[in-house]
């Protein structure tokens, strides 16, 4: 099976996926990935997530509402281990310090412009969104978490530089 | 007036009826016909109704059908075969297909016998 038909069949639900995922791929082994058949899979997986046939509705613990809530102001979602939290804080001091550095080389190297100094203000907030990839976006898959934490980051870079040079023009 | 009339049809659907299937009731009934004669797997499926209709399922369409017929009890699973999985029809998809399949006789009888009285 190839990378893309594994991918088509993750966007299925988990409970779907655990039924008829392996059913599935044996099928997509014995044919040719048309753009017909990736149309379907998309609109197959759109359908199981808004009609799911799998499972009766899961009993709400009082307590659940309350324990997320709990999780979330202790910064410790879901899934995420000791180490993943270490990994998080390397992200966050080494990716704060490697982007200030960059910042002010460029500033040393062209002088004061509008990048550097939005690179430099957005600085930790884009090492939150990288290091984001271990934490908050755990539960989603890894080339998913690498896409959202690196153009998070890049959005970030982008919206301070503009926020910059517009500065500059006032 | 027509929205109640609709709610009252909906409500009296028999027990098994594949109109609540939506978009998936036409995959429904060829999955039921494939598998009258016996258990096939996914693959079996999708081979059988390209030859007996000319239609190609998708994977997502065939599995969508299989997944509402197996909830409704109208289909089950006789056990993994290798990574494939068998489906075998139940007294009730039994009951559904006979019952959907009159439907069908009777609108292409009355089809058939409007276009002969037109062209008499």
């Amino acid at each position: 099976m190839t990378g893309i038909s594994s991918a088509l069949i993750r966007m299925y639900p988990r409970a779907w996926r655990q039924r008829y995922g392996v059913e599935m791929a044996e099928l997509l082994a014995t044919r040719q990935l048309s753009m017909r058949t990736v149309a379907d899979l998309i609109a197959g997986a759109i359908d199981a997530r808004l009609n799911p046939q799998l499972g009766a509705p899961k009993a709400v613990d009082v307590t659940e509402g309350a324990q997320k809530m709990t999780n979330v102001f202790r910064c410790n979602p879901a899934g995420v281990s000791v180490q993943d939290q270490w990994r998080s804080a390397a992200w966050m001091i080494g990716g704060s310090i490697v982007l200030t550095l960059t910042a002010l080389g460029l500033q040393w190297q062209v002088g004061q412009n509008s990048f550097s100094e939005g690179l430099l203000y957005s600085a930790f907030p884009a090492s939150l969104m990288l290091s984001s990839e271990c934490t908050y976006l755990k539960r989603y898959s890894r080339p998913a978490r690498t896409v959202m934490s690196i153009s998070g980051a890049v959005l970030v870079i982008l919206m301070m530089w503009g926020a910059v040079a517009v500065g500059y023009r006032i | 007036m027509r929205i109640t009339r609709r709610v009252a049809k909906r409500d009296s659907l028999p027990e098994g009826d594949l109109d609540e299937f939506g978009r998936f009731s036409e995959p429904a009934l060829l999955i039921l016909i494939s598998i009258a004669d016996g258990p096939k797997h996914g693959y079996a499926m999708t081979e059988d109704i390209a030859s007996m209709a000319d239609i190609a399922l998708g994977p997502g369409t065939l599995y969508g059908a299989l997944a509402r017929l197996e909830a409704r009890g109208l289909i089950e699973s006789i056990g993994a075969e290798d990574r494939r999985n068998p489906y075998r029809m139940t007294a009730l998809g039994e009951k559904a297909l006979r019952l959907r399949l009159s439907t069908l006789e009777a609108v292409a009888r009355a089809g058939r016998k409007r276009l002969a009285a037109s062209h008499a």
